[in-house]
């Protein structure tokens, strides 16, 4: 048996299960050929990440599609990888660098949709008893959201999405977004006044 | 609203936790007393709930099993050829194919430098000779550096250095080989002849990893964590950098009697490896 320590002297992490090891340490694993440990990692991102491309994207299909490509590409980047605590910021530059060429590329920008999953056989009956209801209400409210968030532009809606979905601090976003702490701030700030704008325009209708 | 009433920007500031201790303090104190700011706050706060929320059905419940299937497969394909990379890769290819000549002395050379026991006991054991072709001269295209890790400077260790049971070991290697070509285990025997593993880690009992695949690397180039031994024995302690053209399981180093952890043993088990050894004595 062996274990595992930083190359240079930072706090070891003696004894813990994959599940309960950080970010590098599990990277670090996975070059050295623990398949676990990259098992582990892609458990740990792969719901927000693909919510995050989904959300980018208009489409959970295609989002999943993204979502693979991305582990890809950071699997072959394991060798390269330097562990500095910045595992994230390699995660979603590389999804948001394929959301990016899938969007220009297709011009999806203006074939985005709302990702709700569409209207099934139980919804069609006549429910009406009033949880139904007010999951109805709820669902369509979200709906609503994610078709006014899919209006705004590219740059504000990822910036909406890695702060309020990710919860990221703006010094990775603007790493990973490749613009100032400022700008984005700036940019949530606008997208988040543009989308209650519009949310309210439409309920005033 | 009225003009004390803070603006919608400050109200986002404090819900995106970026309003000054005094602004908050302010906007804090004044919403209860505002019925207007307080909705336009919850507002807020309910967009900001919404954005974060996961959307119904994504991912699927196979798409963790799907990727790692992808990178599995993915991972099990042979290196894409050199036409299929771009054009500034390619030269970046032939720029290094030109140097491997020289670079492959080095390595050598690195190698051979290192090398514990009597070099004779390594000539002949077993690896191709060396006109049979570079791809499975691993003594030629590789060469191992273990270093005394938990520093800056990761200094390499030498036969007859002295360590403790606190030391830390770190690993580097350069392939000239292409990736995937060569495959790396590091391992300590101390001197109960217990083995001690330092690549591949073998961290769960219940596993078995495999040797570390060595990335093409014309530099020096580090293995990414260091390791430290568990309760080795004091007195003699070797490291023995296991070299092979195939990726091996721990089990089949842990598998064999202490005798056959001899360089010389090692490499007439293992068609084609590449041993070496250090002598240390731990304190």
């Amino acid at each position: 048996m062996s274990k595992v320590l930083p190359l240079h002297p930072v706090t070891p992490a003696r004894g813990q299960p994959l599940a309960s090891r950080s970010d590098d340490e599990l990277m670090l694993l996975a070059r050295t050929g623990v398949a676990a440990a990259l098992a582990t990692l892609v458990e740990r991102y792969t719901s927000r990440l693909t919510n995050y491309c989904a959300k980018l994207l208009g489409s959970a299909a295609l989002a999943g599609e993204v979502c693979q490509e991305t582990w890809l590409r950071v699997w072959k980047l394991r060798a390269a990888y330097r562990a500095e605590g910045k595992f994230v910021v390699l995660l979603y530059t590389t999804a948001h660098n394929l959301c990016r060429n899938h969007a220009r590329d297709t011009r999806r920008r203006e074939h985005w949709m709302p990702v709700a999953p569409a209207d099934d056989a139980v919804e069609r009956v006549a429910d009406e008893r009033p949880d139904h209801l007010d999951a109805l209400v709820a669902r369509e409210q979200q709906r609503e959201l994610h078709r006014r968030l899919g209006a705004l532009s590219e740059p504000m809606r990822e910036a909406l999405v890695l702060r309020f979905q990710e919860e990221l601090s703006y010094e990775d976003m603007a790493a990973i977004l490749g613009a100032s702490e400022s700008t984005i701030r700036s940019r949530v700030h606008h997208g988040l006044k543009q989308l209650r704008h519009d949310l309210a325009r439409r309920d005033d209708r | 609203m009225s003009s004390t009433c803070p603006s919608t920007d400050d109200l986002i500031a404090l819900l995106d936790g970026e309003a000054t201790e005094n602004r908050a303090a302010e906007i804090r104190a004044h919403l209860p007393r505002c019925a207007s700011c307080r909705e336009a706050q919850a507002s807020l706060a309910a967009l900001r709930a919404a954005l974060a929320a996961p959307l119904s059905g994504v991912p699927d419940d196979d798409a963790v099993a799907r990727i790692l299937q992808r990178i599995e497969a993915e991972s099990s394909d042979p290196a894409p050829a050199a036409p299929a990379a771009p054009a500034r890769h390619r030269r970046a290819l032939a720029r290094g194919a030109a140097l491997s000549g020289a670079l492959a002395v080095a390595a050598a050379a690195v190698l051979l430098l290192r090398r514990p026991v009597d070099p004779g006991e390594f000539t002949a054991r077993g690896g191709r000779p060396e006109s049979s072709g570079a791809p499975h001269a691993l003594h030629r295209e590789v060469g191992v550096t273990v270093r005394r890790g938990g520093g800056e400077r990761l200094p390499p260790l030498a036969d007859g250095d002295s360590v403790t049971g606190e030391t830390t070991y770190a690993v580097s290697y350069r392939n000239l080989g292409p990736s995937g070509s060569a495959f790396l285990m590091v391992f300590a025997v101390d001197s109960a002849r217990v083995v001690h593993w330092i690549h591949p880690a073998y961290l769960e009992a219940a596993s078995d990893p495999t040797s570390v695949p060595l990335d093409h690397a014309a530099d020096d180039k580090l293995l990414p964590a260091a390791m430290a031994l568990e309760g080795p024995a004091p007195g003699d302690l070797s490291v023995v950098t296991l070299v092979t053209v195939r990726p091996l399981e721990v089990s089949q180093i842990e598998a064999l009697g202490a005798g056959d952890l001899e360089p010389a043993r090692l490499a007439a088990r293992f068609a084609g490896a590449d041993v070496s050894r250090i002598a240390l004595h731990l304190h």
